[in-house]
């Protein structure tokens, strides 16, 4: 890679990075855990950057250094005997209602998203948070289209649901 | 009459995944069942709302890692930067009586980009600065761990050689590893204990007035809390 591909690079990286994390966030639903799954996404493509094939998108190929982080991540955590806990994920929503004041649904969704089983929550981040294809989705989860169709929808409906109990005087509408 | 679609037909038209044609026969289908059309909006619903449930995260300041890391991509170092300095020696603060002078020699190359970071002083680049956050000592690899200590201001310090070519000492400073000194190595084993002479790790390293040699489980613990007390 020349001294100019690598700069290039490096500043491609930068200009990703919003949405790297945007998508961090929908799978880990706190920002201190999106904030070090990015990081250590980036680090990695940067450490992996002769691997990358100049021509190709970058961006897919960092979003799947990052899914992959992250399953290994949860597949770690489950290994040690712990998992994500669901009180700690609310507690981290409340600390951004308070700083944030966010609207009390988008919490519910976002909470609704973070406890979607894993594989949907992945399909959920990258097809609706972040706008990828199905297919795309399918390539890097390297599932067969109809399976992204399928979990999308069922996480669809626990979506549904939670914007279907919304309490219309929820105040911070 | 048209065909009534199938449940992924109106979530691909819902999310836009349907070519022209394919699109046109969901509108067709759709005026012929409005009913389906409480569907279709419960999708865009679905997307819409998935898409805006971060937005306010999003916000949120980034850590500090990440937002050095941010800079550290945006900003790359000039090359005569990068390409020049071979042996050095780092003064930190907490080492400020170290011998701060450059020797001569050559040691760090471009090649050495992910091992070193350039950007205000070298510090760990990102290879370097997992190996010493991570691993236990003697661990096999590119860069080896040789010996951890404390220094005597408190601050933890290791000792490493890079493929059995350099050497070299960082303490962790604010959450990063600085690199005090590097050295391509001269032809001696550069043990940690040796003290004094030209070395400039040799002589970083005496400088921190280094405690006793941390290892085994103690230093699995800091490892595991990330070199905190």
């Amino acid at each position: 890679m020349s001294e100019a591909e690598e700069t290039r690079f490096r500043h491609d990286l930068a200009a990703l990075l919003p949405r790297v994390r945007r998508f961090a966030l929908a799978l880990t639903g706190a920002v201190a855990d999106a904030d070090d799954l990015t990081q250590a996404a980036l680090e990695r493509a940067l450490v992996r950057q002769r691997q990358f094939t100049p021509g190709t998108r970058l961006d897919s190929w960092v979003f799947r250094i990052a899914q992959n982080l992250w399953i290994d991540q949860m597949r770690s955590r489950r290994s040690r005997g712990t998992h994500v806990e669901l009180d700690e994920a609310a507690g981290a929503f409340a600390a951004h209602k308070d700083e944030h004041d966010m609207a009390a649904d988008r919490i519910d969704i976002a909470r609704t998203i973070a406890t979607l089983p894993e594989e949907q929550r992945v399909v959920v981040g990258l097809v609706l948070v972040e706008g990828w294809s199905y297919q795309e989705a399918a390539d890097m989860l390297e599932t067969p289209i109809g399976t992204v169709m399928s979990r999308l929808s069922r996480a669809r409906e626990r979506i549904k649901a939670a914007l279907d109990v919304d309490p219309v005087d929820g105040g911070a509408r | 009459m048209s065909v009534k679609p199938t449940p992924e037909e109106l979530m691909g038209y819902a999310d836009g995944q349907l070519d022209a044609e394919h699109t046109k026969r969901v509108e067709q289908a759709l005026t012929a069942h409005p009913e389906l059309r409480a569907t279709v909006e419960d999708h865009r619903r679905t997307r819409a709302a998935a898409r805006e449930a971060f937005d306010a995260m999003a916000e949120a300041p980034m850590s500090p890692g990440l937002a050095k890391l941010a800079e550290t991509l945006k900003a790359r170092p000039p090359v005569s930067a990068r390409r020049r300095m071979a042996v050095f020696a780092w003064p930190a603060a907490a080492a400020a009586c170290l011998v701060a002078g450059l020797a001569t020699g050559t040691m760090v190359t471009a090649s050495n980009d992910d091992l070193i970071r350039w950007d205000d002083g070298p510090s760990a680049g990102t290879q370097l600065a997992r190996v010493l956050e991570t691993s236990p000592s003697n661990a096999k690899g590119k860069v080896v761990v040789v010996a951890s200590f404390a220094a005597s201001d408190g601050r933890y310090c290791r000792q490493f050689e890079i493929e059995a070519a350099a050497d070299g000492v960082a303490c962790r400073i604010e959450d990063t590893w600085a690199i005090l000194a590097l050295a391509k190595r001269p032809g001696s084993p550069g043990s940690y204990q040796a003290a004094g002479g030209g070395d400039p790790v040799a002589v970083a390293v005496a400088g921190l007035k280094p405690g006793p040699r941390i290892e085994g489980e103690a230093e699995r613990a800091l490892i595991e809390h990330d070199w905190k007390k």
